[in-house]
């Protein structure tokens, strides 16, 4: 049976292929602990995960400049020369495959949001990969499927989507009606602050009721309060956004959480294990009433039980010192991530 | 002849209808509908259960009506007949729509007596909303309709078929208020419950194999779209890694040029639309590099050497092909080469053409004399180059 595909979309980062594994095992897992749930829709026999990867493009033009410099800077010296503009300009470009956060993070946040031709090839990259998995599903049968991005990855996947069902060309634009996803799941959103080619709230990604607008049925946006990262122009759409029909529907939810697991609050794996964030992923995957208003408010009133806030107010007390300016745009939020990685890895 | 097509249909609905509904499920599905499930969930639930999990039109499902649609449209895209053509699938999806046409509209003559719940209405109203997709699918429209599949997507919230905002598109059906949620309204299911429940079975059962047949139908616009993600795939992917390397410094200003000239359409609020294409032309600036300079006037035994040269400025250009891979570069630049000789410059100025971003001649000037740099592989091909010369040269290459 052709099976419901759940994309998953990483952010910022060191980045390796099957980087999912960890988050799969993790959906699957809290999936399975609400009886009527699983029960009615078990999970195996109705969802797939895919992994969507791009972090190979970093990677690439990273190690390509890398090693182009060391090549100049090594036939230069086997050569006996000395050509002190070449040496300078090489060096620069070597400097950026050295394993340092600001190469490893920071320097894709900023090749992404600045350079088109990487941000292009990835959008690309991630189009074909959704086109791909789509394309080999059976076709005789209906096509289902959502993804889940995260962090940087939400900009991506807001940019792809744009762009796929605009495009214009022999093809012409992938009319939504053919097929959209069915929730489209924004973790950690900082797709407003590195907004390029289209502004986020008159975007086509949005939710709608009429399946000849938007690009899903559902819209969902997660953020922690004491996530430092998505806050420089937060993703925060008016009350009518994208329009009172589908407002009024319910297809746009705005996830706000507080609970605190552990430190690194802007963490894929700390977001989804929230009971308010995966009780409306479930739901809206499958449909509302399959969890009931009691079970979702008693597995929230756990989480929240096992996390006192109570343990984390020096922490608290850190990051208020890091809390950037919601009205900064992208500079604030390297200076914030870097900030943030920087507290992380003091604390261990 | 109309006889002829009465009968075929007759028996056709004879076979459909009676196939008994309790033979049509597959253990996966028939645990929905026995206890403890069927004891302690509500019948609305138990109705999306079975539409989720495939047990209705889906792979699970059983139903003759289910196994001969899959049938018509699964042989048109066999593996036998892998290349199903536009019209082929139309035929297809057409022929399947018309046996969807025939049983729903059997079934609807079927309801005998009160029809206190709406049964009829509701099959004549999908009936109707059938028609003008199988209208669209008969004529090869493409604009916007019921002929395409999203439309037909059960919600499983309201027990509804989508709601669009034109009300000729509207497919005006609900499932549960003034259906299931009144004639099932408490558990045990009452005697009229199990009537209704059937007849909504059948319903989105009739709704999921018409999605199936018309996402079938809409399959070569994802097609196209894969295709020519494939083809963007491949061009960017020459970009980075045949077209001239490009240093960060190279790359951010060719960015700059690329948005500058930007082809793409705006919208209303000013958004691009579509994806950037890949470009056809690079700016050089600033590149270093080193090559293999003939210096003919330079004393014997230093006239050819390595160099270091800077290309401060320059230009390439190429072509995409069909396929996406890129054809015809050319470009020059202009350059600064620096070598250690005796008794001519060791700061030399001149010019580079670029062919095809794989052989590299430049000439340069110092004086009176001139000096030739080659690339490794134009190098390679006009002279025999050292393993030491190839060494210091293989950069870029790899």
């Amino acid at each position: 049976m052709a099976k419901h595909i759940l994309f998953l979309v990483h952010g910022m980062g060191d980045t390796k292929p099957g980087w999912s594994q960890e988050v799969q095992r993790l959906i699957r897992g809290l999936y399975n602990k609400y009886n009527q749930l699983s029960l009615l829709v078990p999970f195996d026999q109705n969802f797939t995960f895919q992994e969507i990867y791009y972090n190979d493009k970093f990677d690439e033009r990273r190690k390509a400049w890398k090693e182009h410099a060391d090549q100049v800077l090594q036939a230069i010296s086997q050569g006996g020369l000395d050509a002190n503009a070449a040496k300078l300009l090489a060096g620069y470009a070597a400097e950026t495959d050295r394993e340092t956060f600001l190469n490893t993070h920071v320097l894709d946040v900023i090749l992404y949001r600045f350079i088109p031709q990487i941000a292009e090839q990835i959008r690309n990259a991630v189009r074909l990969q959704i086109l791909e998995t789509l394309k080999a599903q059976p076709q005789a049968d209906t096509l289902r499927w959502s993804i889940i991005a995260h962090s940087l990855g939400t900009s991506v996947t807001h940019d792809t989507l744009h762009a796929m069902y605009t495009q214009a060309g022999a093809a012409g634009a992938l009319p939504p009606s053919v097929t959209r996803c069915k929730v489209l799941t924004m973790l950690a959103n900082v797709s407003r602050v590195l907004e390029t080619d289209a502004d986020v709230y008159t975007s086509v990604v949005h939710p709608d009721v009429n399946p000849a607008r938007g690009v899903c049925d559902y819209f969902l946006n997660a953020r922690h309060e004491w996530d430092p990262i998505p806050v420089p122009k937060q993703f925060r759409p008016l009350d009518d956004w994208p329009n009172v029909e589908t407002r009024r529907d319910n297809r746009y939810q705005s996830l706000l959480i507080n609970a605190i697991e552990n430190k690194n609050v802007h963490d894929f794996l700390h977001y989804l294990k929230n009971p308010k964030v995966h009780i409306p992923l479930f739901r809206t995957l499958t449909w509302q009433s399959i969890i009931d208003d009691a079970t979702a408010a008693a597995a929230s009133a756990q989480y929240e039980a096992s996390t006192p806030i109570g343990q984390f107010e020096g922490w608290i007390a850190k990051l208020k010192k890091i809390w950037p300016n919601e009205q900064s745009g992208w500079r604030e939020t390297i200076k914030t991530f870097r900030g943030f990685q920087d507290l992380l890895s003091k604390e261990g | 002849m109309i006889m002829t097509r009465f009968t075929r249909h007759f028996v056709f609905a004879l076979f459909i209808l009676t196939t008994p509904a309790a033979l049509a499920a597959t253990p996966e599905c028939a645990r929905f509908d026995a206890p403890p499930i069927a004891n302690t969930v509500q019948p609305r639930d138990r109705l999306n259960a079975l539409e989720q999990n495939g047990c209705l039109g889906g792979d699970l499902d059983d139903n003759a009506l289910t196994r001969v649609t899959i049938t018509t449209l699964s042989t048109a895209s066999s593996p036998q007949a892998p290349g199903v053509s536009d019209e082929e699938r139309r035929q297809a999806t057409a022929q399947a729509l018309e046996r969807l046409n025939e049983s729903i509209a059997a079934q609807r003559a079927a309801v005998s007596g009160e029809d206190r719940f709406g049964v009829r209405e509701r099959l004549q109203r999908l009936e109707s909303a059938l028609a003008e997709a199988r209208s669209a699918v008969a004529s090869g429209r493409s604009d916007e309709g019921l002929q395409r599949p999203a439309y037909w997507q059960y919600d499983r919230n309201t027990g509804s078929l989508s709601k669009p905002v034109d009300v000729t598109l509207r497919i005006d059906i609900i499932l549960f208020a003034g259906f299931i949620d009144t004639a099932c309204p408490a558990l045990p299911p009452e005697p009229d419950c199990q009537q209704v429940y059937t007849a909504a079975q059948d319903i989105l059962r009739y709704v999921r194999l018409v999605e199936r047949s018309l996402t079938y139908y809409s399959q070569p616009i994802i097609d196209a779209h894969y295709a020519d993600a494939r083809r963007r795939d491949r061009q960017w992917d020459a970009y980075f890694d045949e077209a001239l390397f490009q240093y960060p410094w190279e790359l951010a200003l060719n960015g700059i040029w690329l948005k500058k000239h930007d082809p793409r359409p705006e919208d209303a609020h000013g958004n691009k639309l579509g994806f950037l294409p890949p470009p056809t032309s690079q700016w050089i600036v600033l590149h270093p590099n080193v090559g293999l300079e003939y210096v003919g006037a330079a004393p014997d035994g230093q006239q050819f050497k390595p160099v270091v040269y800077v290309e401060m400025f320059g230009y390439n250009r190429w072509r995409w092909g069909d396929a996406g891979e890129m054809k015809d570069g050319l470009g020059w630049s202009v350059l600064a080469s620096y070598a250690d000789r005796a008794a001519t410059k060791d700061i030399r100025y001149g010019v580079m053409l670029h062919y095809r971003n794989r052989f590299d001649l430049g000439i340069t000037y110092s004086d009176k004399d001139t000096g030739v740099i080659l690339s490794m592989d134009l190098a390679q091909a006009v002279s025999r180059v050292s393993d030491t010369a190839r060494k210091v040269l293989r950069f870029g290459r790899e």
